[in-house]
């Protein structure tokens, strides 16, 4: 069945390399304090015993972990032993397993190995790898392709069996094709648009600063329109250079990177939600990127973008759920948010507003009459005068915007198996929660919601970075009591299977 | 508007008493600090107006919390059958928090300081998209109910496993 070695497998010694890298870094600034001439013998001899404890301190752990770590991969479970300080032995069946990940570093492509990461179907450490071992390329190749079929018993939509041999990526055209150009778009018109306004305002800083000569302006505005903007976006695009999305029977694989390459592919099965996402600017274009919850999507740390698809036009992104994820396609009638739900909402919005006026009318009061601010240059006493007002005006004007916004956009739909939920004002969002994916259900009401008869709906899911709450707008309270009722109800006649979903 | 049948529990009264202390001890907190702004912050404009403004938000935050544990106890109600788990919560926005019990994953009794003051105990209920928790039961009752749980989960994985 497979060319696996029966025995326990070792981490490749590149894992060593890897977990020194910043032993090597304080070897470096050891010895270049060591090598300075101007240090006495003393300080040298401190330094040198410094050195050499810090090294033993660090790499004698990093040996004995990979010396004493094994994992042993058996027809039915893989099973992970260590035995330094204390002996762990950790078996995890291949059908607890959500994502099977496969990523090259820069080490990794000078030693010919990868690192294959597996990641089990849970809240707990979702984010990051259960499990993670460094093979040479070929044997991770093989072993990949064992837990892969393992994991997924693949077949097609037929339900026949798809043999292993023909799982290679390079038999399978990716659906997706994005130019450079296209990447870079991704990367800065994805990102949500207080997150780009906020860049954009950093940059105008920096811009500002330059003209009037501002230093402490120019670098506070440089410094974080560099941590806002340009260094999330440039690992943005090293992630996503060459991105390839292909499916293979019932496993959806997900190729890209730039220097560090990243493949993960999972069973369609283990999705916990579809979103179609399309913030304000890219929608405008008219494009939306496609996303899934799914536990260890991810290979990268820090890195929570469950992404399927780059940004694309509307009606690609519509060909490619078809292509890709035809499980998730829907056209269910929507339900929009009702009259009551408005009144509600503006009821609401007037309460949040007598609140305001009661906390804040005052203070701003107080502002408009200052005439002098110690160190403060007069001609800017107007802006200190009126912005508080200014602030106040668009504070209390905001929760009546945001209210007919809600009543004209948010929006739901139920389907025999799924729900869509329509969210969003600037950036907005279509969520796909198949029933049997919802962990709880929770309806909340305020005092006037309940006068009216509606609620909000949030449903917990199983994500990416754990768990994720997600929200409705208002909606009649009966019609969302239909949603943990048709939970219960799936469960009770069968048509949950957790053989199939796995949690 | 999610109201149910009689099949609801309600809570013992104990949990008034346990929801005030915990509000008291954030009060103190609270008036800490306005006395502290009140002698240490000195003279600055307006010192009389600010210092009225923020005794009149802490009255409102005193207030808040005597009305709240008695329309907090109003509302509390839960109910677990084998199917799921129901409870509803809230002072002013009620909350309705349903968990399928084929979904709960631990069950755990907890018994926070305060609640041991007055013989409460909290069941824990973990699912892979969160927590939900029944407060301020008899601890017998809690134990009760985690065992209930417990073996209800245990018969779903064995049934599981079987199939």
């Amino acid at each position: 069945m497979t060319d696996i070695p029966d025995r326990p497998l070792r981490n490749h010694p590149i894992a060593i390399v890897k977990n020194l890298t910043m032993l090597l870094v304080s070897i470096i600034i050891g010895i270049a304090i060591l090598t300075d001439s101007e240090t006495d013998l003393t300080t040298r001899l401190i330094s040198t015993g410094i050195l050499l404890l810090i090294t033993l301190a660090i790499a004698v752990p990093i040996v004995m972990f990979w010396r004493t770590t094994t994992v042993q991969f058996g027809t039915e479970e893989m099973t992970v032993r260590r035995n330094f300080i204390s002996k762990t032995n950790r078996s995890v069946p291949y059908d607890r397993v959500a994502a099977v990940n496969v990523t090259r570093n820069v080490f990794d492509r000078i030693a010919g190995t990868v690192t294959l990461q597996f990641n089990i179907n849970s809240a707990v450490n979702a984010a990051n790898a259960d499990i993670a071992f460094v093979f040479k390329t070929d044997l991770g190749e093989q072993i990949r392709s064992f837990v892969y079929t393992q994991t997924f018993r693949s077949t097609d939509r037929t339900g026949t069996p798809v043999p292993a041999s023909a799982k290679r990526d390079a038999e399978h055209p990716s659906l997706v094709h994005f130019s450079l150009g296209q990447v870079i778009e991704h990367c800065y018109l994805s990102q949500p648009t207080w997150s780009l306004f906020w860049g954009i305002f950093w940059l105008v800083l920096t811009v500002v600063s330059l003209f009037y000569g501002s230093a402490g302006g120019l670098i506070t505005g440089l410094i974080m329109w560099a941590f806002q903007t340009v260094v999330p976006q440039f690992f943005q695009f090293m992630r996503f250079y060459n991105f390839r999305a292909y499916r293979d029977g019932q496993t959806i694989v997900i190729q890209s990177g730039f220097v560090q390459t990243y493949r993960t592919s999972f069973d369609v099965k283990k999705i916990n939600a579809v979103r179609v996402r399309r913030p304000y600017l890219a929608r405008l274009s008219h494009r939306s990127c496609l996303e899934a919850e799914v536990v260890g999507i991810n290979a990268a740390k820090n890195d929570t973008t469950p992404t399927l698809c780059l940004l694309m036009p509307d009606t690609a992104v519509a060909e490619l759920m078809k292509e890709l994820i035809p499980e998730y396609v829907t056209d269910q009638p929507v339900v929009h948010e009702t009259k009551h739900s408005e009144r509600s909402m503006l009821l609401n919005s007037v309460a949040i507003d007598a609140i305001l006026l009661a906390v804040f009318t005052y203070p701003v009061w107080l502002l408009t009459g200052v005439t002098a601010v110690e160190g403060v240059d007069p001609q800017w006493l107007p802006w200190i005068n009126y912005t508080p007002v200014l602030l106040l005006a668009l504070a209390l004007f905001y929760p009546f915007w945001a209210s007919v916004r809600n009543y004209r956009l948010l929006k739901v739909s139920f389907g025999e198996d799924r729900m869509t939920m329509y969210r969003g004002r600037m950036d907005r969002e279509w969520v796909i929660l198949p029933y049997d994916r919802m962990q709880m259900a929770a309806l909340t009401g305020s005092i006037v919601a309940r006068h009216y008869g509606v609620c909000h709906l949030s449903v917990s899911v199983l994500s990416t970075t754990g768990s994720k709450n997600i929200k409705s707008g208002l909606f009649p309270t009966e019609l969302l009591e239909q949603v943990p009722a048709t939970v219960q109800a799936r469960i009770r006649d069968g048509r949950y299977d957790p053989r199939i979903t796995g949690i | 508007m999610m109201d149910a049948s009689g099949e609801y529990r309600r809570l013992d009264k104990r949990c008034m008493a346990s929801r005030y202390v915990s509000y008291s001890i954030g009060l103190i907190f609270l008036v800490i600090c306005y006395l502290a702004i009140y002698f240490m912050a000195g003279e600055f404009s307006h010192r009389h107006e600010t210092m009225l403004f923020l005794l009149a938000l802490l009255l409102i935050v005193i207030a808040y919390c005597i009305l709240a544990p008695p329309v907090f106890y109003r509302h509390y109600k839960y109910f677990i059958d084998d199917e799921k788990l129901d409870v509803v919560r809230g002072v002013i926005t009620i909350t309705r928090t349903i968990v399928p019990i084929e979904r709960i994953m631990q069950v755990q009794v907890t018994h926070g300081p305060i609640n041991r003051l007055f013989g409460l105990a909290n069941v824990d209920v973990t699912t892979a998209g969160g927590t939900a928790t029944l407060e301020y039961l008899e601890p017998a009752e809690a134990e009760q109910i985690a065992a209930r749980l417990a073996v209800v989960i245990d018969r779903i994985l064995k049934e599981r496993n079987s199939a």
